[in-house]
């Protein structure tokens, strides 16, 4: 084996606050700050920080062997530059130190473009611009993506052999360094791939980071050629259930409204509430699955997860049909906080 | 088998309770015989032997009557509930139902005591009668296991196993700490106390109910058996419910309107709910000892236009109910188990329930709430009118839950219990 491929996926969903029934046409902020704040702090400290030096580490040792290439969402840079922006430092320094490259993916971390090819573009031109104004690095296309099972968080790595280049990928969920012994067992891994040309025959492969032995909602790596694009289609909606259809065709409803919108704090919305994990809490296996420790779960159940997101989309939804856009946020307080987060992260730019 | 009550002449889910395991004890080739104070006719008799208390001859009733005073202690009993008896009061009161039943009898002939099946003012009376009839069925009748339903049947079923030596098996339906809350009344936690210390094996009809003797009671927890209630199957499929010809929606709580079941609760949904959206009725079916300050609270509240109190409310009427119910709300404080939402879910009607019950144990499909969280109880019910594919999901998953909670079941397992004790 000549290379070793490893493929990290960044994102931490911009968590939504408990959203009534009666805050629908009264109230249009839909974030959760003080978790969105605590969470993403501590899985910075906890996790990235400790993890980019590893990887440094990696990359002293190992030089041309390894190459890392990271697929941040865009709404993880806005929760690190709201909340922990020594995170970007230590990203900037880990990209710095070569053998480091970006890769474009969707800004909000959605389902991609098994729901809709247009807004996925659109999402990953917005993606793209972000991190080049970030990073000052032009992120790569590259011919995978990641594709999420009804929306679902990662839990292993999972490695995968392209037998022609004799490159190994190795593609990693980064929120699964949750501690030091995970990280441990990565890293084991990744230097067996280096001695041991015999590893493993079979194409995909996965290293369990954690002591659950059914892996429930295990990723899947898909490639894009169109004719795999069908039959992904027709797998993803097959394993959704009810509630994660009616929320996504609720979304679809109001997508040909956004397109005609330039407001910023719309769009701003839009993206947040386009993530998968919004729809992950609504699948009733995650509650059963008291294992479950890696993933901090909002909601008492599915359905409480599909009735907040569902109150959230019809106020949402009712913002486009007020005649005047400016009157949208009534709210003082909330409205501080949307500027708060337009600062860091502007949105006029990507609309550009 | 002793219970206080029988279908059709039921106040709650205690009688049906009874109804069902006596049909799935026979299923598993169980006799039962099953006393009650009153019967009154039109039960349904094919899986029991029915006594009527009222009907057991008693002989020497005037000498047996100082012999059981006796055993009777003194009790002050707080006027809330049931009205005060001094001992000569009570040996008086005795004396003249004896003699009013007997009329014209000559002492030494039998005569019969008289028995009204009812949690009326005479409860307390009752309850001492029915316990000195035991006596007398404790010697006529063959029997391999007492089993008991409940604090009022455990005096008699005590007696019962004094005289005859057999096993008992109490069965905790509820406890003072479901019914009361704070204020338990002090003379009934000592029977059910009693009752519980001295049964060989108690059966619970849930793990909640089996943490409240464990915690409150100071059982072990080694001797209480959970064997979960079942739900009658329907004979007609009922999921085709007729729903309202007009836009109105309707929540349904079904129950007695006492603390226990958290009307207030109820109530409280209703109004954030009005407030938001007004084309809802909520309807409260049952009736109890709160129900007239929640109708004032209502008529306060400025919602009567959208409240309904139709009472009482017997199986065909509560089946119609149903047919037309697009939410049932279950909020109570302290419920035991809560046999009322699985006949909802039996109906196609999705159910929200609190967390603090016994039936939330066995139901998956059905939103759980924590009772006195009015802000969520008042989303998830909003939700469910609002969302129909929330609606139908809990309907046709929570129907299919049903699978599973069959009565045999639950007799299978009273079984085992017996079988372990003989």
């Amino acid at each position: 084996m000549k290379k070793l491929g490893i493929n990290i996926e960044v994102h931490l969903p911009m968590r939504l606050r408990i959203y009534r029934f009666f805050d629908i046409g009264n109230n249009h902020y839909y974030y959760d700050d003080y978790v969105n704040e605590y969470y993403t702090r501590k899985i910075s400290e906890e996790s990235y920080l400790p993890a980019n030096r590893i990887l440094s580490d990696l990359i002293h040792k190992y030089g041309e062997k390894i190459e890392i290439n990271f697929l941040f969402s865009g709404v993880v840079l806005d929760q690190f530059e709201l909340y922990a922006p020594e995170a970007i430092e230590s990203f900037k320094s880990l990209i710095g130190a070569g053998s480091v490259n970006l890769v474009s993916g969707s800004y909000s971390n959605s389902f991609g473009p098994v729901t809709d090819k247009a807004e996925y573009q659109q999402q990953v031109n917005f993606q793209k611009k972000r991190i080049s104004a970030l990073f000052g690095k032009e992120p790569l296309d590259l011919p995978y993506s990641w594709l999420n099972n009804s929306g679902a968080p990662y839990k292993d790595a999972i490695i995968k052999r392209e037998n022609q280049d004799e490159t190994v990928n190795l593609f990693v969920p980064y929120n699964i360094f949750g501690n030091n012994q995970v990280m441990n067992s990565v890293i084991l891994e990744i230097l067996k791939l280096f001695t041991d040309e015999e590893y493993s025959k079979s194409d995909f492969e996965s290293i369990h980071t954690h002591d659950t032995e059914n892996n429930l909602l295990s990723s899947q790596l898909v490639s894009f050629s169109s004719t795999v694009e069908d039959k992904n289609i027709g797998l993803f909606y097959a394993s959704c259930n009810e509630m994660q259809i009616d929320a996504l065709e609720k979304l679809n409803s109001i997508r040909r409204k956004i397109r005609k919108c330039d407001d910023p704090v719309l769009v701003k919305d839009w993206l947040f509430l386009q993530s998968c994990d919004h729809f992950y809490y609504m699948n009733p296996d995650l509650y059963e699955d008291t294992n479950f420790k890696f993933s901090f779960i909002p909601y008492d159940s599915p359905y409480m997860a599909y009735i907040n997101y569902m109150n959230i989309l019809d106020d949402f939804s009712g913002r486009f049909t007020m005649m005047n856009i400016n009157e949208i946020s009534v709210n003082e307080p909330a409205m501080k906080k949307w500027t708060r987060i337009l600062k860091k992260s502007p949105v006029m730019d990507l609309l550009e | 088998m002793y219970g206080w009550e029988f279908p059709p002449q039921i106040t709650g889910g205690l009688g049906t309770a009874c109804y069902g395991i006596t049909k799935s004890l026979a299923k598993h080739n169980v006799d039962v015989l099953f006393v009650v104070p009153k019967a009154f006719g039109n039960e349904d008799k094919r899986f029991a032997t029915l006594q009527d208390a009222g009907e057991i001859p008693v002989k020497y009733l005037r000498s047996n009557a100082g012999v059981f005073w006796e055993k009777v202690l003194y009790k002050e009993i707080s006027a809330k509930l049931i009205p005060y008896t001094t001992p000569g009061e009570y040996s008086k009161k005795v004396e003249e139902s004896v003699l009013k039943s007997s009329s014209g009898k000559n002492p030494g002939e039998p005569g019969f005591l008289p028995f009204s099946g009812n949690y009326g003012n005479d409860l307390w009376n009752e309850i001492e009668r029915f316990s000195m009839l035991t006596a007398v069925l404790a010697k006529n009748e063959k029997y391999n296991i007492i089993h008991a339903h409940d604090w009022m049947t455990f005096p008699a079923a005590m007696e019962a196993k004094k005289i005859s030596r057999k096993p008992l098996v109490v069965h905790i339906h509820a406890t003072e700490f479901d019914r009361s809350g704070r204020s338990v009344n002090k003379d009934i936690f000592n029977i059910e106390k009693t009752g519980m210390d001295k049964a060989d094996k108690i059966i619970t009809v849930s793990n909640f109910t089996k943490n409240i003797l464990v915690n409150r009671y100071f059982i072990n927890p080694g001797k209480i058996e959970t064997i979960h209630n079942g739900v009658e199957k329907s004979s007609q499929p009922e999921l085709h419910a007729l729903k309202s010809i007009h836009d109105e929606r309707i929540v349904t709580f079904l129950g007695r309107i006492t603390y226990q079941k958290g009307p207030e609760y109820f109530i409280e949904a209703a109004y954030k709910i009005l407030k938001k959206k007004s084309n809802v009725r909520f309807v409260m079916a049952g009736s109890g000892d709160l129900k007239n300050s929640i109708v004032k609270h209502v008529e306060n509240l400025g919602i009567s236009a959208r409240v309904s109190f139709p009472g009482f409310l017997n199986g065909d009427e509560i089946k119609k109910l149903f047919a037309r119910t697009d939410v049932f709300v279950m909020p109570s404080v302290s419920e035991p188990f809560g046999i009322s939402p699985l006949e909802a879910l039996r109906s196609g009607v999705p159910v929200i329930i609190s967390k603090q019950s016994g039936v939330s144990e066995v139901i998956k499909h059905a939103i759980k709430v924590d009772h006195w969280d009015t802000d969520t109880l008042s989303d998830a019910i909003y939700g469910v009118l609002n969302y129909r594919t929330l609606s139908n999901l809990l309907k046709v998953k929570g129907n299919n839950d049903l699978n599973g909670l069959e009565w045999e079941k639950t007799g299978k397992h009273i079984l085992d219990v017996y079988k372990s004790l003989v």
